[in-house]
């Protein structure tokens, strides 16, 4: 069985919930503290063994490629000039491009998480890959995709990474999966609703940390594509559905140990924002004293 | 003469924010979902600012296009959402519109001085803000609104103050001596760079962004003369001083009820994004709530 050593990550939405920043900015280049959203979710799957990333994006989304795939030569010459006290950044700015081999494909197709996958199909080959969004992740104490990578290894099946979500607006928010358990944490799936609101979930499990899949997965794809009615969104999960009727085994594992960062509102943006900065190595302690002199200040008013 | 250009200096690598800046200009950081350089252009245009010119580098196109023109892809996709998505269109337009913008690349020695050089044939004979893009204050009136009403009052260089009490402060700001025109506005006839408070001539503090009579182009062109080579060049050593020395007039004055946020390094800019987001109508109270429970 070959390695997981892939990576697509769906990158081609306009960020409108994110105007007007992303008028110029990608939604996934916006910052936490000092790195790009999309980095922390690159440098999760390099630490998972991940070698090469497949970015599906957007013509005019030129800063992702300028990030990870420049060289920003004049600026590392600015660097050297400012001597020693410049050599950390100097490596920060070298290692990025240094993180994977990267390759950025456009997007065409209709309106789902669908279309990425199939638009890096000729790029993909027989091996399995991680399909993974751009504007979530998870920290764990464990790293999520190694979580999921050691559920692939096991059962050798299509795995989908999940977390319990049991707020009555998740159900109309996320895919869940239903299933009998195989182990703690590993299901054997047997239902995948997109949004299927509380009173027809399947179980309380929300598919939000990705995908492996091999290419077993495509044919599946072009099924739900072709047959997709008009106006309707492409989901990737209503592939593995297929597979399912089909009588494929698909796994759904348990991200455990792990705190979900979203940002893909305004309101989940700023409050990873701080989560980041709480634990960023530099700024960290002191941001840490400004929000505990915050919240004396608040908790004293009310 | 009616104030209506400013110069907004926004030529640094911004090496502070390193990875996140490698291929974004650090005046595109953003507070919440508005670039922090955003802010400041828009404070200006309140101000009454018709003409902005920015001075950038090879690296700050992104500045370009977020005051141009919305992608057509974008507007399209917008279009698309309807209704709900309209006031969207309405806001790219409008920022489009905000001003007539003029870019330009700097050039010379290195120092605060050098963008006035690089736009100063842009200028004219007329008076102008000088402002840096990682520079905020809110104030109401805004800190531009305030400095426009003063400089059209007594027709001299204003600069924005702030009083400092901390000793520390008075190892970090230049500190201007004068005396009081009224609470709050001194006419300037000293500024000292870094003095301590054993020497300081006063507690007003100079932060930084100045609005400049038109004279101040002559000095420019002597100050960029007479400095020595492998000098940097400042606005205080080149431009406040000779000018002082010559007798115009200078102003430093308090912008009244006024939060200053300093966005230059990641500390400064977290607590800046955090004060923000409280303040956001549409975020605030679930944001704060979050900051009490979760944090």
């Amino acid at each position: 069985m070959s390695k997981v050593t892939k990576a697509v990550i769906p990158a081609a939405g306009y960020g409108t919930r994110m105007l007007p920043i992303t008028k110029t900015i990608s939604k996934e280049m916006l910052p936490l503290v000092d790195k790009p959203i999309l980095q922390i979710v690159v440098e999760e799957l390099v630490e998972a063994g991940i070698e090469d990333i497949i970015v599906v994006t957007a013509a005019h989304k030129t800063d992702m490629v300028d990030y990870f795939s420049d060289t920003a030569s004049d600026l590392a010459d600015h660097l050297r000039t400012g001597g020693p006290s410049k050599e950390a950044l100097l490596k920060d700015l070298e290692g990025v491009k240094d993180l994977a081999n990267f390759a950025f494909i456009e997007q065409r197709g209709v309106y789902g998480t669908g279309t990425p996958v199939v638009c890096a199909e000729p790029y993909l080959g027989a091996e399995p890959f991680i399909y993974t969004f751009s504007d979530d992740f998870f920290i764990a104490q464990k790293n999520s995709y190694v979580q999921m990578i050691e559920a692939y290894e096991k059962y050798q099946a299509p795995v989908i990474g999940c977390q319990a979500r049991t707020q009555d607006g998740d159900y109309d928010r996320y895919g869940y999966v239903g299933g009998k358990e195989l182990a703690p944490g590993e299901i054997e799936v047997n239902a995948i609703v997109e949004h299927p609101g509380k009173a027809n979930k399947p179980g309380d499990l929300a598919s939000l940390g990705g995908f492996i899949v091999t290419a077993d997965v495509l044919p599946y794809l072009h099924k739900v594509r072709e047959n997709l009615p008009a106006n309707k969104e492409f989901y990737f999960n209503a592939a593995l559905g297929e597979m399912l009727h089909d009588g494929k085994k698909v796994v759904a594992k348990e991200i455990v140990d792990a705190q979900y960062y979203d940002t893909g509102n305004k309101l989940e943006y700023m409050k990873t924002s701080v989560a980041m900065a709480v634990r960023h190595p530099e700024i960290g302690p002191q941001f840490r004293q400004f929000l505990s002199q915050f919240v004396k200040e608040n908790t004293s008013e009310s | 003469m009616k104030v209506r250009k400013a110069v907004i200096a926004a030529a640094g690598f911004g090496t502070r924010f390193l990875p996140q800046t490698k291929a974004m200009p650090k005046e595109m950081l953003p507070l919440i979902d508005k670039p922090i350089i955003q802010y400041i252009v828009e404070d200006m245009v309140a101000a009454g600012i018709t003409d902005i010119i920015i001075v950038g580098s090879s690296s700050k196109r992104a500045i370009e296009d977020h005051f141009d023109v919305a992608n057509e892809d974008l507007l399209n996709n917008l279009r698309a959402g309807g209704p709900k998505k309209q006031h969207y269109i309405d806001e790219l337009e409008e920022l489009a519109n905000l001003a007539n913008f003029t870019y330009v690349r700097q050039k010379g020695p290195y120092g605060n001085a050098t963008p006035i050089l690089s736009a100063a044939h842009l200028i004219g004979n007329e008076p102008f803000i000088y402002a840096y893009a990682d520079d905020l204050t809110v104030a109401t009136p805004n800190a531009f609104q305030q400095m426009i009403a003063l400089y059209d009052e007594l027709q001299g260089t204003i600069m924005p103050c702030i009083r400092v009490t901390d000793d520390v402060d008075f190892d970090r700001y230049g500190i201007l001596g004068g005396q009081p025109v009224r609470d709050d506005v001194l006419k300037v006839d000293s500024a000292v760079e870094k003095p301590g408070r054993a020497n300081a001539p006063s507690d007003f503090a100079s932060v930084g962004g100045y609005l400049f009579t038109p004279d101040v182009l002559d000095y420019i062109e002597s100050g960029l003369k007479a400095l020595p080579e492998g000098k940097e060049f400042y606005v205080v050593d080149s431009l406040v001083e000779p000018m002082l020395k010559d007798g115009k007039p200078y102003y430093g004055c308090v912008i009244k009820e006024s939060k200053r946020y300093d966005t230059g390094d990641k500390l400064e800019y977290l607590k800046t994004v955090v004060d923000f987001a409280l303040q956001r109508k549409d975020l605030g109270d679930d944001f704060r709530e979050y900051l009490r429970t979760k944090v």
